[in-house]
């Protein structure tokens, strides 16, 4: 595909054309941004970037809603470290997110690259166990194991 | 007056599930939906929690289509099946389960 690229050399009068400059121009795509910000390659990179990923509203500091607050506190009774993004700071990550994995609300947790679910669920795993056994199988220990052991009986909150 | 009020906020505050006749449209509605999506449902309940304003609900689902499906995958399905009306929807609160029997 022919492509017209008109460039100012130094001397400012002079207007360069260029032809045929689709080499140029794929050179220069490689080169400047990779990924559009909100697309499947982008969410893959976050959601792959960390153990632990969460998409929510606002941050874990300050929550903007409740279901992404009851989020935050249960990571912080298992003592999780995990990547926050807030997706009420770009509208591409919040519709991205909920197209990529198919599921219509935030907030969304990623173990391990991959959805394990939304406040509904971790709550339910939280209060049954589950969500230490999968943290454990994931080589995160849940600061709540200690005291499962000391009990010696799963923690029922 | 000052009694209406607190009985309205206690009736919100402890969520009981309406009767059928007490039902809005939407809830019907959404019932209906759930209905014909999963037809074995021993269980499908679903109520406003938005005081009225079909912002937010609570839909419960039990039935032998979910089992051995991962928590994940039961949620999408119900999703998947109110995909139209939870466009119009602020959030949602699902739970799912399968019969003891």
């Amino acid at each position: 595909m022919n492509k017209f690229i008109f460039g100012l050399s130094q001397n400012s009068k002079q207007i360069l054309l260029l032809k045929n400059a689709s080499k140029i121009s794929q050179t220069f795509q490689k080169f400047s941004s990779s990924v559009d910000i909100g697309s499947k390659e982008h969410l893959n990179n976050l959601v792959s970037k960390s153990k632990v990923v969460v998409f929510m509203k606002g941050n874990p500091e300050e929550p903007k809603c409740g279901f992404s607050n009851a989020v935050v506190q249960i990571m912080r009774m298992h003592d999780v470290k995990y990547d926050a993004h807030d997706v009420l700071q770009d509208e591409r990550i919040r519709q991205g997110i909920k197209d990529y994995s198919e599921w219509p609300t935030i907030p969304q947790v990623f173990l391990n690259g991959e959805l394990i679910g939304g406040c509904d669920i971790l709550i339910q795993m939280h209060q049954n166990g589950e969500l230490i056994e999968q943290l454990q199988k994931n080589g995160i220990t849940s600061a709540l194991i200690q005291e499962v052991n000391e009990k010696g009986e799963k923690d029922e909150k | 007056m000052f009694l209406f009020i607190i009985k309205r906020c206690y009736l919100q505050a402890f969520s009981v599930p309406s009767k059928p006749s007490e039902r809005s449209d939407e809830e019907n509605k959404l019932i209906n939906v759930l209905k014909s999506k999963f037809p074995q449902a021993s269980l499908i309940e679903v109520q406003d929690i938005s005081g009225g304003c079909g912002a937010m609900y609570d839909i419960s689902v039990e039935s032998v289509e979910f089992k051995d499906l991962s928590r994940v995958k039961q949620h999408k399905l119900i999703t998947q099946a109110l995909k139209e009306e939870i466009k119009d929807m602020h959030g949602l609160r699902i739970s799912t389960s399968v019969p003891k029997s």
